[in-house]
Order: structure tokens, then sequence, then C-alpha cells
């Protein structure tokens, strides 16, 4: 697919100059260098994803999706280009900075779920919100609203060890959601599940955005990478598609 | 999460524990020697113990002489009282058997301005110091429970001491057994005929006034030795004084020795410290993955280095506790492995200073070995931890450096130990090898009391040794007085000549004896 569009692509993306745009990259790449050589993983990608979005990032192995994915969650910094968030340009920000916006606008859904195995469902939910100070009758609140949505408030003194992959996966969603944050990003969220919980737990992330959630997911499965309104297809660390679903 | 890994939580504790049990019973020593009030006395940080020394040997006090101590007395305007004891053994008879007790012939107003009163009874007066003034003792409150059964009417009790019949005028208080291990005192009841200048033997005790220093007494008392010198230049010349605190005096042979070995114990606990650093890096590395989480989820490297902390405080904590456990263990064993009967005011019980000691040493270490993994742990790769399966290993080349370093630093301070441990070793086994100009495998030592009412002749001891050792299995006695050397804990029977001390009172005497082979 040709790379003439990626300007293009950009200013025809829903919301790029519209003013509800959640996240804006423009010309962002990421380079890595390992024993001296370069490896460029990102290059130059602008994009606009809008408050309310469904969109999915899809491509081959080892294109380029995880490490947008991680620049877009302020696990990682690009190595050029601007990125705002909310309006804010966080490409720079220091690290303690970027944790507290991780914390406060920004939800994870790993593949491998990444719940602690020593707290419990309801301790691994109620972490982030640990981390921003909340009191803890607020946060009791916030968590068991969030274990009820993804229909795991019965499990909440459970060790993750004690439930199966697709519920220890709705936890980690309740996790993500407890802190209300501007965006869910899920990186390959049903990689660890069979298909019956894989397709549950998309059905759960469409659930999450009919309900007015903002969601980034990473996938390399075109059948789950189509549950989203919007596709964007990588290829070699170049955004090579942009794609709004029928 | 330590609950969750009792192996490595256990090992860390035990770790934190033998160096903070090894540094709390060094610790305690410290305590009892330099820091911890010495009991009942008041005013401790005005007592000065005097004395007079040779110029051509002046790091050793001589003792004073008990004429020049009664010129001090009538002269001294900086001290509020200035007193002399010798040591002696005295003999109860009367009972069943004769019980031989040590003690000590004192100034009158020694004990008056010391602060310390007699449970029972009274002081000295003053006129009891005279020579013929009728003879008075105090006794210790062991004598009074163990000789008395706790009578109170022991006090007005005559009985005979060192063949005298002796009059109690008071008891003293439990564990007031001034200098050193005393059990009862006599008023000090000297002339100048028996013990003329020129025989330096007294111990001195003062108290500097309030509002004067040791500095400006020590002047004045340089200043009337001098003028003792200029009128008695056959006995005084090269005579000069001593005045230090009370308490550097009698821990002088000690404090070096204990400090070097509190410095060693130290060595031992950082070297536990850098394990247990290195068992919580290598536990930090494998918590890679659970800490990337937390980062991710929004907490700050404070966040988590506050949480990492907090789990090696509550290492060094329980350590602490647990140390603490140890060193009461520690002390015992240290004690009984004292040769020695240690004077009355050392205590090595457990007070705050100690339990303060061990919690700040258990805080201190917490820093110590859980900060640096802590910052380590705090900085981990961030998409590489939460990868599935992603690496949660060595923390990468920085994680190794750090590790590396605290094996070096390990090794160095074994090192430092073993050279200095080496070195105590080496002088130890030249001192077994000085010459101190008898055999001391085959040397014994004891010390006889003749009762003056018994042996009134001053010759007496030495006709006693050479008629009574004749029959002996021994090849050779001596009762020849041993040159006078500052010892601070009592003597027992094993030959120790360099802290042997000589008595002058004619009423006993020291003897080593050269067993026959």
């Amino acid at each position: 697919m040709a790379t003439e569009t990626i300007n293009e692509q950009a200013a025809r993306t829903p919301g790029a100059n519209g003013s509800n745009s959640l996240i804006h990259l423009d010309g962002v790449t990421k380079v890595f260098l390992t024993d001296e050589v370069e490896t460029h993983a990102l290059s130059g990608i602008h994009l606009d994803i809008r408050t309310g979005e469904y969109v999915s990032i899809a491509g081959p192995s080892g294109c380029g999706k995880s490490t947008l994915l991680s620049i877009l969650g302020l696990l990682d910094t690009p190595s050029g280009g601007s990125y705002s968030l909310k309006g804010t340009e966080v490409a720079n920000l220091s690290f303690p900075d970027r944790a507290r916006i991780r914390n406060r606008e920004i939800g994870f859904i790993f593949q491998s779920f990444n719940l602690i195995g020593d707290l419990t469902v309801f301790e691994n939910v109620e972490l982030p919100l640990t981390y921003r100070g909340m009191g803890a009758s607020d946060r009791k609140g916030f968590v068991l609203e969030a274990l009820e949505r993804v229909g795991m408030g019965h499990r909440a003194k459970h060790l993750p060890s004690q439930l199966s992959g697709g519920q220890q996966q709705r936890v980690a969603v309740a996790r993500a959601l407890a802190g209300k944050p501007a965006i869910l990003l899920a990186d390959e969220p049903t990689g660890n599940l069979d298909s019956r919980n894989g397709d549950a737990v998309m059905a759960l992330l469409k659930e999450l955005h009919a309900g007015g959630a903002t969601i980034c997911m990473v996938t390399h499965d075109t059948r789950f990478a189509e549950h989203a309104d919007r596709t964007i297809h990588l290829f070699d660390g170049r955004v090579v598609e942009d794609r709004m679903a029928a | 999460m330590l609950v969750k890994t009792p192996g490595f939580t256990a090992i860390s504790i035990l770790a934190v524990a033998l160096g903070i049990g090894a540094s709390t019973t060094m610790f305690s020593s410290i305590n009892a020697l330099l820091l911890r009030p010495m009991p009942l006395m008041q005013d401790q940080d005005r007592l000065v113990a005097v004395s007079q020394f040779f110029q051509k040997n002046a790091d050793q006090n001589a003792g004073t002489a008990f004429p020049d101590y009664l010129e001090w007395k009538k002269n001294v305007t900086t001290l509020d009282g200035i007193a002399a004891i010798q040591e002696a053994t005295f003999i109860i008879s009367g009972g069943d058997k004769p019980e031989r007790y040590l003690g000590g012939q004192i100034s009158a107003d020694a004990f008056a301005f010391m602060g310390v009163q007699p449970i029972l009874g009274r002081l000295f007066r003053p006129e009891e110091d005279q020579l013929n003034a009728a003879p008075v003792a105090l006794i210790g409150y062991d004598i009074w429970q163990n000789h008395f059964g706790g009578d109170r009417a022991a006090v007005g009790q005559t009985i005979p001491i060192n063949g005298k019949q002796v009059t109690i005028v008071g008891v003293m208080p439990k564990g007031w057994r001034f200098p050193e291990v005393c059990d009862l005192w006599m008023p000090l009841q000297m002339d100048e005929k028996d013990h003329p200048r020129g025989m330096f033997f007294l111990d001195c005790i003062g108290k500097v006034k309030k509002g004067v220093s040791i500095e400006q007494a020590r002047a004045e008392l340089d200043a009337i030795t001098a003028r003792i010198a200029v009128q008695y230049p056959e006995t005084n010349t090269g005579i000069g004084v001593h005045v230090t605190p009370f308490r550097e005096e009698m821990v002088r042979n000690f404090k070096t020795l204990t400090l070097l070995v509190m410095g060693a114990v130290l060595f031992v606990h950082l070297i536990a410290c850098a394990n247990v650093a290195n068992l919580l890096l290598a536990r930090g590395a494998t918590r890679a993955k659970e800490i990337g989480i937390r980062l991710a989820l929004g907490a700050s490297r404070l966040q988590i280095v506050r949480q990492l902390l907090a789990e090696s405080i509550v290492l060094g904590l329980v350590g602490s506790a647990l140390g603490l456990l140890l060193a009461v263990w520690g002390v015992d064993l240290m004690v009984s492995a004292l040769p020695n009967e240690v004077p009355f005011w050392i205590h090595f019980d457990f007070d705050w200073r100690v339990f303060s000691f061990a919690l700040g040493i258990g805080a201190v270490s917490s820093l110590l070995f859980g900060l640096l993994p802590a910052l380590q742990a705090s900085h981990p790769r961030l998409v590489d931890a939460l990868k599935e399966g992603g690496r949660t290993g060595s923390g990468g080349a920085k994680g190794q450096r750090v590790r590396n370093s605290l094996v070096i630093a390990e090794v160095a301070l074994a090192l430092v130990l073993l050279i200095g441990a080496g070195l105590m070793m080496r002088s130890f086994m030249n001192l077994q090898k000085t010459d101190i100009g008898v055999d001391p495998s085959s040397t014994l030592t004891f010390r006889v009391g003749l009762p003056e009412a018994q042996f009134p002749d001053k010759e007496a001891p030495r006709a006693f040794s050479s008629s009574s050792f004749r029959s002996w299995p021994i090849s050779r006695a001596w009762n020849r007085p041993v040159p006078r050397r500052p010892c601070r804990l009592r003597e027992t029977s094993a030959p120790r000549p360099s802290c042997l001390k000589a008595s002058r009172n004619r009423n006993s005497f020291r003897t080593p004896a050269r067993c026959a082979r």
C-alpha cells in the first residue's frame, strides 16, 4: 500500500482538526540503537484519535504496533516528532509527569493480564487508585463499580491464580477502567485466551465503547481488529492504511 | 510481600540479626564502660582521679604518697574534697571460720563528697581518720546480708576484723563496692612514720568545685606538687601529678581495645548488610515485572522506592529485635568469658541506650542494604518488564555492576578485618613470648593476710613466708614488693605479673611462688 497517503490520511483522519481530538501524533519516530545498529521501529507516524473512538492498530509481527502503543501509553518516549494528549505535549515529559498522566488518563490492558499475583482481585484493581492518592472509601467505591462492570464483583477477594484466563483479563479490564481514564490501551488483549474467552473480552470492550469509552487496541488478528470502528494498519513502522469500519 | 517469600525473609533477617546482635553486644560494653552513669555517685562529671607520676615514665600513674596527699588536702582550693584509698584484705573472724573480704582504707570524708549515703547507720566522722581513733568500719550490702543475715542490729556491733575489735557504724547501699569490688571500708588511719614521703601507693579521688574546670584543678595541684618537690627534693624531684576525669582513668586500659573491637564488629555488620543488599538486588530482579506493572499503573519511582524501603525497614527492625535477643545471649557469653570480677560500676544490663542503638543501627542498616537495591529496582526497562515472559532477570549491565561493587566491598571489608585480626594475633603472640622474668607456666600467686594483732612485727610477713613455705613443693617463693602497675580489674589466681598490685599493707602480702618440678 502506498505511503503517499500518510499526510493525506492524517488530514482526512476523523477529528484531525476537530475539537475533540484526544491524541495527536505528528511525525513520531522511534529508533532503537543496539550494538551501534539503528533499528527504525516507527518512521513518521501521524495519527489522531478522537474521544469516544474505538481504534484498532493492526499489522504483521514486528511492524511497530506495540512500540506505537507503548509511546501512546507513555511507557516509552519517541525519538522524534510530537505527541499531544488532550492538547498537552507529552512526548518529552519527565518520568514523574509521565507516571502521573499514565495514572490519570490511561488504562492499560495487557496481553498477559499483568495482574500482581500476590494481591487479591480487589487490591489489583485498587492499585492505580492508590497511586493516585485517593482515600480508602472512595477507592472501594470505584473498585467495586469497575468489578461490577466486568462481572467480577463476586471474585474480589480471590487471588489471580484462582481465576481462569478470561476472568483474569476481565479483572485487568476492571483495573484499567477503575480510574475512569481518558483512553483504554489494549495490547493484544485476546492473545492469551481461547476463542471463547477472547470473544467474551472483545464483547466486553465493545460494550465499554458503547458506554462512551475511548479504546485503542493493538491486535494482529484481523477478526478482532474488525470489532473496532476504525482500523489502522502498520507496516515497517509506517501507517499504510487508516480505514473506518463500514 | 516478605511473608510470601519466607526463605528470603528468614535468611535476610538472620544475617541482619547476627550483625546487629554482635554490634549490640559490643555496644553494651561501650555503654557500660563509657556511657552509663556510675551508680549512686552524685555529680560524676566533677569526680577526678589524682595520682603522682614519675616524669621519666609520665604515661603511667605511680600512686600517691601519704604525706603528699595530706599537703594537697590542706592546700587545694579548687576541689570540694580529695580522698585517698588503699585496697586491703580484711578477715572477719569470730564465726565458725574466718571470712576474707577485699576492702579499702579510705579517707573519712570520701563517701560524703561523692554523695553516697549508707542505708543504715552513718558514714565515718573526720576524727576517725586519726591513727589512734577507735576502729570503725562500714560494711557492704553483701556482707550485711551474708554475715549478719540483713539484721539492722548489725550497726553498732563489734566484730573482729584482722584481729582487732571493730565497731560497725553503717551499711552501704546495695551495689556500692567502691572503688571496684570492695565490700568493707575502714578509715585511712595512717601516719607519716609508717608511710613516709617517696612511697607512692595511695589511689586518690577528688571532686572539682562547681564552676571550676578540671584544667584549673590540675594547674593548682601541679603548683602544690611543684612546691612539695622544692621542699623535699630527695623524694619528690621529677614527680608530677595527673588529674583526669575519674571515669576516664577507670577505663584507661580498656577504652581503646573496646572501641577497636566495636569497629571490627561494625565491619562484620557491614559485610552482613552487603550480603542482604545482594539478596535484595537479586530479588529486585525477579520482581522487575511486578515493579514494571506498578510503574505502568502510575506509581512514581519515589513510591516504588518507598515500598521497597519499607520492606527493608521491616527486615531491619525485625532483625533488630532478633539481634537484641542474640545480644542478651552475647552479653551473657561475654561476661562469663571475663576472667575477673568486674568493678561495681560496670553493668552490662540493657538500658535505653542499648535499645536505641539496636533500633538505630537497624534503621540505618535498612537504608544501607535497602536503598541501593530499591533505587536499582525502580528503574526497570518498562516495556521489556511488561512483555509476556519479558526480561525479569538481572537488571542489565548496571545491575551487574552494582552487584560486582557490593562483592568487591565485601571482600575489601573482609580483608581489612583479616589484616586487623592477623596483626592482633601477632601482637598477642609477641606478648606471649615476652620475657617477664619468671616462667608463668609454673608460677602461682596467692594472697596471705597476717592480722596485725597476731603478727605485730613488721618483719612478720618475711618470716612467715620463709618458715611456712619451706615444706611446700615450691622451688622458690618471693614476697618482695612487685612494682606497682595500674590494674583496674581484680586479679585472679592466674599469674599476670604485669597486673600484680603490690600490697604495702604490712598485714598482708602477695607472693608469687615457683612450683617444684
